[in-house]
């Protein structure tokens, strides 16, 4: 097994900050460095230790709006090889474009009750400070839905097949767990996400996180108001 | 409240005050100069000096009210007239008196039309007919050229008021002799106003009705009272009949500050409905923030601290035991009732309109729903962020506007839009659904809605029929995007 990940953990309420630290460390895979309960001693928490992950809480104290998401966007820019991972009770896929305001690599966006997912905390937090992104399967599908509304979305063109495709992609699948999932070869995993990268008008990349880079920049297209509105 | 009317006494008024005071004296002291004859005199002045008091006290009382400064002119202009009329024949040369003689017709020409003017915008001040703002200043250069026709067209020396024996018209104009009687039909234009107000009477809020019965009132006494004197004329003799024209004359100038200054009191009492209407609606926004918060904060979280609990226990058991089973069962039901608490915060306040605004919440709330809307958001709306009760009521008129769509109108095309109209704003929901009678529907039907935009200011505004779709739109005026935004 390789060194544990050395995780910083925000989050206000106290149940479920130490919930999470036992079940993070009991994989014996991470390493909990501090646990917080605000975004000021998270920022300075991660300035003292330097974690390879963070994991923290989308609302938290003074404001109780979304100072999780403010300290993600100061930690990236702080410091790029550290990972971040938001966890919030909102299922509105507005937050998560503004997580990926500046860009997708090294943010992942799990809504709370992942928390009761041990396997899906983790490969959040592994592949984040790998600078891959994760976003969750239900916000994945809200995105869709709402690029799938647009009457002039290139995305209604897609099979149901290749949107299932495209929705695992999005939570950062390989192509071997999207065939897992769906129960099909990996070689024909391979020709949809060619047949979905032409329809888009995407050029394909190897790495798994720029393919979710490609689809989120999709997807929040029209959110930054580039795409036309009609 | 009176003192929140920005509109204050223009400076034609304050003028009008001293003027009006100086011509009333000239006018009730002529007498004593022997300058006039009392009866003369006083009997025709009665009507002017009531406007006048009236027009004085409604400046004081209510200054920011156009109708009082319009009654306040009245009385000044036809003063005027009147001291101008009797001071004209004092002058020695004919055209000296006959200059001071014209501008008096003049005057009493406009005072004719002010009083129009005040009577069409009574009781509000805002004139309820179209064009009729354009139709005043038309009015007073027709009154301007009567006067002048009279003041050229006369045999004898033309006057307001008879006060000195006949003399002849040193610039009499013989050509326009046939049509000097038209200018006499200045007196109709009051007439006309009192006939547009009757005729608005039917259409007007009951406050206002309340307001117009009082001149509409005295009209009908005075206009009684005058044909019974006329045909009692003979057994009253002058005094009395005097004496009955300048009580009929007092009780119409009178009627008119009656009813301005109830209204006043009445917008007074509107306007502290209205700042307990705002407030309301701040704090049942805020009481609905406060539940959402508390459920995010409460239970919400007990459930996820819970989760990890359930996690951390199925570590110690067997993979695939019943256990283990039972475990993953009861964590299954935990989510499920921590998405029910998730979906039952949202329909009380959903976070994101706290955290993100009008447009994101919207536009969440637009992609979950299983119907494909066209969404259609300015980007000047996108950006803002409006008070929270503002935020509160557009948002929930969205939702129950699609409601309405899903349930009712069998539409195959909804739109949604959000768009900035002035400094407001305007939201509608629009749908290619079967559409209904406004007025086959129970006034209850929308009035839920409309109640929802009533509280914080917003007007609901409903287009359908039968067949063509429904329309309905939210106007939320400018006026309530700065009020009680005490949360920023």
């Amino acid at each position: 097994m390789a060194k544990p990940l050395r995780v910083v953990l925000a989050e206000d309420s106290y149940l479920i900050r130490e919930g999470t630290r036992r079940l993070l460390e009991s994989s014996g895979e991470v390493d909990v460095v501090a646990a917080v309960g605000s975004a000021e001693e998270l920022l300075d928490a991660v300035e003292r230790l330097r974690p390879d992950a963070v994991m923290t809480d989308i609302r938290m104290p003074p404001g109780h709006g979304t100072e999780g998401i403010e300290a993600a966007h100061e930690i990236r820019r702080q410091y790029p090889e550290i990972g971040v991972v938001v966890l919030s009770q909102h299922a509105d896929e507005g937050y998560v474009l503004e997580l990926l305001r500046d860009g997708t690599d090294g943010y992942g966006y799990l809504l709370k009750e992942r928390v009761g997912d041990r396997s899906e905390l983790l490969r959040a937090l592994r592949e984040t400070s790998r600078g891959g992104s994760v976003i969750d399967s239900l916000l994945v599908e809200a995105l869709v839905g709402r690029r799938r509304a647009e009457a002039r979305s290139p995305l209604a063109e897609l099979t149901a097949r290749e949107l299932d495709v495209l929705r695992l992609m999005a939570e950062g699948r390989s192509n071997a767990g999207i065939a897992e999932e769906l129960s099909l070869s990996e070689s024909s995993i391979e020709k949809h996400i060619s047949v979905i990268f032409s329809k888009l008008g995407l050029s394909e990349e190897p790495q798994l996180h720029r393919r979710v880079a490609a689809v989120v920049t999709f997807l929040r297209e029209r959110h930054d108001g580039r795409g036309a509105r009609s | 409240m009176a003192h929140n009317r920005s509109v204050m006494r223009p400076a034609w008024v304050l003028a009008a005050i001293p003027l009006g005071a100086v011509a009333a004296l000239g006018v009730l002291l002529s007498p004593l100069a022997g300058a006039s004859r009392a009866v003369a005199v006083i009997v025709p002045a009665v009507l002017p000096l009531g406007f006048y008091a009236a027009g004085l006290v409604a400046a004081l009382l209510v200054p920011a009210q156009p109708v009082g400064h319009r009654l306040l002119a009245v009385g000044t202009l036809h003063l005027g007239a009147f001291a101008l009329a009797i001071m004209a024949p004092l002058l020695g040369p004919p055209a000296a008196t006959w200059l001071l003689s014209a501008l008096g017709l003049a005057a009493y020409a406009l005072g004719f039309v002010a009083l129009f003017d005040a009577v069409v915008r009574y009781p509000d001040g805002a004139y309820a007919i179209a064009g009729l703002r354009r139709a005043v200043p038309m009015a007073a250069l027709a009154a301007l050229a009567a006067a002048a026709v009279r003041a050229l067209g006369s045999v004898q020396m033309p006057t307001v008021l008879d006060v000195s024996g006949a003399t002849p018209n040193p610039f009499r104009v013989p050509a326009l002799e046939p049509v000097v009687g038209v200018a006499g039909a200045l007196l109709l234009l009051p007439l006309i106003g009192l006939l547009l107000m009757l005729v608005r009477y039917r259409g007007a809020p009951a406050d206002d009705r309340a307001q117009m019965r009082w001149p509409i009132g005295a009209t009908v006494a005075v206009v009684v009272g005058v044909v019974t004197t006329g045909l009692l004329q003979e057994a009253l003799g002058p005094p009395i009949q005097s004496a009955i024209f300048i009580v009929a004359a007092s009780a119409l100038p009178a009627a008119f500050l009656i009813g301005l200054l109830r209204q006043a009191r009445e917008g007074d009492r509107v306007a502290v409905l209205e700042a307990a209407r705002r407030r309301l609606a701040d704090a049942t926004v805020e009481e609905r923030r406060r539940i959402e918060r508390d459920l995010h904060d409460g239970a919400q979280q007990h459930l996820v601290a819970l989760l990890s609990r359930v996690e951390l226990a199925r570590q110690d058991a067997q993979s695939g035991s019943r256990l283990d089973l039972e475990l993953s069962q009861i964590a299954g039901s935990v989510r499920e009732i921590h998405h029910e608490l998730r979906e039952l915060a949202r329909g009380i306040y959903p976070a994101i309109l706290s955290d993100r605004g009008l447009g994101e919440a919207v536009t969440s709330a637009v992609g979950r729903l299983a119907l494909p809307i066209h969404l259609s958001i300015d980007p000047s709306v996108a950006g803002r962020r409006y008070p929270p009760a503002v935020e509160g009521a557009a948002y929930l008129f969205v939702l129950e506007g699609l409601t309405n769509v899903m349930k009712h109108s069998g539409a195959e095309s909804v739109s949604v839009s959000l768009a900035a109209s002035g400094d407001g704003l305007e939201v509608a929901v629009c749908d290619d659904g079967r559409g209904f009678e406004a007025d086959a529907l129970g006034a209850g039907a929308l009035q839920a809605l409309r109640d929802r935009l009533g509280a914080v200011g917003a007007e609901l505004l409903v287009d359908s029929g039968p067949g063509r779709g429904t329309r309905l739109r939210g106007r939320f005026p400018a006026a309530g995007m700065h009020a009680g935004s005490v949360h920023g």
